[in-house]
């Protein structure tokens, strides 16, 4: 069976397809479109896969889209109604965008792809996101927790999932609905302190390790968390509808004071370079912090509640979590520590991107045809490249052609001349080289096979440096990354090395450690291994890999640790200033070119800035 | 002519719009930033279309240099309006997609280069912050960089300087009609505005209570009740 699933419109839109039971691939349209979070139709993504597998849209059984378009439609209309006459503008924009597109998307897929419109249907947005946290996660049955923004109406799910002989038995059990919200409750508190809603919700988790939550009583009337694990939220502090812009009520400003102001300076650091003079934060950016810590602070009672009902309702020792508040790191550490969950699931991207495959593998669990393919869905899923026509190009330029164009907010480079060394039947070689680099200081973009589905880098798109080393954090930060000093990095650690930074994990390493999915202390035996990756708190999300996972990557890890003593690497994501994650070489020589990364790795050759 | 004209509405539209609004120069910035990003994305699908390394490099280059400029307008975006957390929205449509189609997609840079210097000019004369005046005029002087690379390897492929003409002269109709379109396009959505308004005025009262009843928050959806602990 053939089955293409398609996620957009509205947060990072993506497309997966199956092929007879082989995963031939997926990805978010944002890496081929290079415009972050893109909720645009995915007809790139699309384009690819399709020729990835050889396949014309007639050929396909089955394309379904993640969701209920009309019935969508219907609580956008009444959102912007509610409130009358405030809304009228969004009310005007909203249809203007569903009557002239979105309400109409199957037929669009129909007339794209050239399939007949009886082949093309929808799952619930709900089970797109619960089929996706279980099926990927080898589970035989489990309790789901579907923790989104909004779907169609709903926002929160809690059901149970069985598999059995290819078939998938799926039961949600019960729902909570708009505006109750913890998606939007977190967006909320995010623009409030001056952040992107539904993109930089990691900056206000962790500015929330910076603060105290004072604030939490105030929180605790906006998002009532019931002793039996559901919860309120009331809807007067905040307006979801203007959720881009200022969502928050005078009742909000009244409790809380001025929300930030977005751009100004946040002065905490998760790490300074030696000798730098620690910054002095006053106390209205104490403010900021002390509301991101009680944000983040009611966002876990709540879901902890739900997690604890979820236990309560199914009866069952696993869960599976998606949506996109799943990626909060530090509230999956709590689910993990205090209920009774024994293990827990989350897919490399348990976001509206990932439901693209959540409804391809709905619609295959519907037919029994749930293969081992089709469950094993590691993160490696994106389009891989020859990056030799890009070496090619390099014969044709180098540094001269691309001084002009370094990043303006840079200061002047050190002047360099380039080396291309090709190693391709010596990876002993490669692997030393790039070791040597780390050892020096130097930061290594690592570009290798295809591009990983979600949000996280994990050894295939990934900038690597000393763990240990601050001045290179502070170099990654501030001349190529442009990353806010507050928010920390994290690691990558081989499997064997990991007791000894996470012994807490002696008795099972969880699955959520695989693709840094889990916030978790490191202990002091390593500390001074991996300073340049933890949090104030001694903390870090790693990743922890086994040979299986990534054998190239661990062979790095392991030669990195012959020479340091601990298999482990600084592991951050391969991308610019408000860009996506690279996707091409292109793309990556280009991050190359216009910042201070040293060393760029693409496949088997090894690019270096030759400084002097 | 017809480019006098345009640049007189923009003119008449930036003296009007722009006086002491750093919001709205902020946005005119940012998305001048998006449109560089674009072209930036253009050259480098073309790139990826190549299969020759010596043009592969000069689209390359010519990407490096358009995000260059996009990078200098958002930059300059954040340093007149710092507030604001739009981004804008980028729709992004390859034109080239088949190294058969190179001319055509040279033609087109060449032909909206001349239309995006002349524009720059306009910019630079109505900004009152002498900032984005020297932005716009700095990157005035830089765009023809890869207005030089893409006319090289548009004589290079098309043949003949005659073809050349050719080939731009075919783009300037195709962007006529482009423009056309987007004229008819920015009209239906503007009388679409109008009575979405009319509709909401209307019918919204009678709706509103409805409306407000299904958003507000109410009981759990839970028809398993929970088991006795």
């Amino acid at each position: 069976m053939r089955v293409l699933g398609v996620s957009a419109h509205f947060h990072t839109a993506a497309a997966a397809l199956v092929d007879n039971g082989r995963l031939v691939g997926a990805a978010a349209e944002e890496r081929f479109s290079r415009v972050k979070h893109d909720p645009a139709f995915p007809e790139l993504t699309i384009g690819w896969l399709l020729g990835e597998a050889g396949l014309r849209g007639a050929d396909l059984d089955a394309v379904v889209f993640y969701e209920q378009p009309h019935v969508k439609f219907t609580r956008v209309l009444a959102s912007t109604i509610a409130t009358f006459p405030r809304h009228h503008k969004a009310f005007g924009s909203a249809m203007k965008r569903w009557l002239g597109d979105r309400l109409w998307t199957t037929n669009k897929l129909s007339r794209l792809l050239d399939v007949h419109p009886d082949r093309v249907g929808v799952v619930v947005h709900h089970r797109s996101h619960a089929s996706q946290a279980f099926v990927g996660s080898g589970f035989d049955e489990s309790a789901t927790l579907t923790l989104d923004g909004v779907g169609e109406w709903d926002t929160t799910g809690i059901g149970h999932a069985k598999v059995s002989n290819g078939h998938l038995d799926l039961d949600i059990l019960e729902t909570h609905r708009y505006p109750d919200s913890l998606g939007l409750f977190y967006a909320a508190f995010t623009t409030f302190l001056g952040f992107r809603a539904n993109s930089e919700e990691c900056s206000t988790m962790a500015l929330a390790t910076f603060g105290e939550p004072r604030y939490a009583h105030i929180v605790r009337q906006i998002l009532k968390v019931g002793t039996d694990g559901s919860y309120r939220f009331d809807n007067t502090w905040f307006d979801f509808v203007s959720l881009g812009e200022a969502p928050f009520t005078k009742k909000l400003v009244a409790a809380l004071g001025q929300p930030r102001t977005p751009g100004t300076p946040l002065p905490f650091e998760s790490f300074r370079p030696p000798g730098a003079p620690e910054a002095t934060p006053s106390e209205d950016h104490q403010r900021f912090a002390d509301i991101a810590a009680s944000a983040q602070l009611v966002l876990e009672e709540a879901i902890l509640g739900l997690a604890n009902r979820a236990a309560r309702l199914t009866g069952s020792k696993r869960i599976c979590l998606s949506g996109g508040v799943a990626l909060n790191c530090v509230a999956t550490r709590r689910l993990l520590d205090e209920t009774p969950f024994e293990e827990c699931w989350i897919p490399p991207d348990p976001g509206d991107g990932g439901a693209a495959l959540g409804a391809v593998q709905h619609v295959l669990g519907e037919h029994g045809q749930l293969g081992t393919e089709a469950r094993n869905t590691g993160p490696y899923l994106g389009r891989s490249y020859d990056p030799g026509p890009t070496l090619a190009m390099l014969q044709h330029m180098g540094p001269n052609d691309w001084a002009a164009y370094r990043r303006p907010d840079l200061p002047p480079a050190d002047t360099y001349t380039l080396s291309v060394e090709r190693l391709y039947d010596d990876e002993h070689g490669l692997i030393a080289r790039v070791v040597d680099d780390l050892l020096a200081g130097r930061i290594v973009g690592w570009f290798q096979g295809g591009f990983e589905f979600g949000p996280r880098a994990l050894g295939h798109r990934s900038l690597l440096a000393h763990p240990a080393r601050l001045d290179t954090a502070f170099k990654l930060s501030t001349r190529v990354k442009s990353r806010a000093p507050f928010r920390p990095y994290a690691f990558s650690i081989t499997e064997a090395d990991s007791l000894r930074a996470f012994p807490q994990w002696a008795s099972g390493i969880p699955h959520l450690a695989r693709w840094m999915q889990v916030v978790a202390p490191v202990s002091e035996a390593v500390h001074d291994h991996v300073r340049a990756t933890l949090h104030i708190d001694n903390t870090t999300r790693p990743q922890i890999v086994r040979p299986s996972d990534n054998p190239r990557y661990h062979r790095l890890l392991e030669a990195f640790g012959a020479k340091t003593g601990l298999a482990a690497l600084l592991n951050t994501s391969f991308n610019a200033r408000g860009e996506p994650i690279v996707a091409s070489p292109e793309e990556a020589l280009m991050v190359f070119a216009r910042t201070d990364l040293d060393t760029l790795v693409l496949g088997d050759a090894v690019l270096r800035k030759v400084y002097g | 002519m017809l480019s006098r004209i345009r640049q007189a509405i923009l003119r008449v539209k930036l003296a009007l719009s722009w006086r002491g609004k750093a919001r709205r120069i902020g946005a005119t910035l940012r998305r001048f930033a998006l449109v560089e990003a674009d072209s930036s994305w253009q050259y480098l699908r073309a790139a990826d279309a190549l299969p020759e390394s010596s043009p592969r490099a000069q689209m390359f280059l010519s990407a490096l240099e358009e995000t260059h400029h996009s990078a200098l307008f958002y930059d300059m975006a954040r340093t007149v309006d710092p507030t604001s957390l739009r981004r804008g929205e980028s729709r992004r449509k390859a034109l080239l997609t088949d190294p058969a189609e190179l001319g055509d997609f040279l033609a087109t840079v060449e032909a909206s280069e001349d239309t995006i210097n002349a524009d720059f000019e306009v910019y630079a004369s109505a900004a009152s912050d002498p900032r984005v005046s020297t932005l716009f005029r700095t990157l005035r002087r830089t765009e023809p960089r890869h207005d030089a690379r893409a006319h090289h390897l548009l004589l290079a492929t098309v043949g003949s300087p005659e073809r050349l003409d050719e080939a731009v002269d075919k783009a300037r109709r195709r962007q006529l009609w482009t423009a056309w379109k987007r004229i008819g396009a920015d009209t239906s959505d503007l009388i679409a505005s109008v009575l979405l308004s009319i509709v909401f005025f209307v019918a919204g009262p009678f709706f509103a209570r409805r409306a407000h009843k299904r958003v507000a928050p109410r009981p759990l959806r839970a028809p398993h009740a929970l088991p006795e602990s």
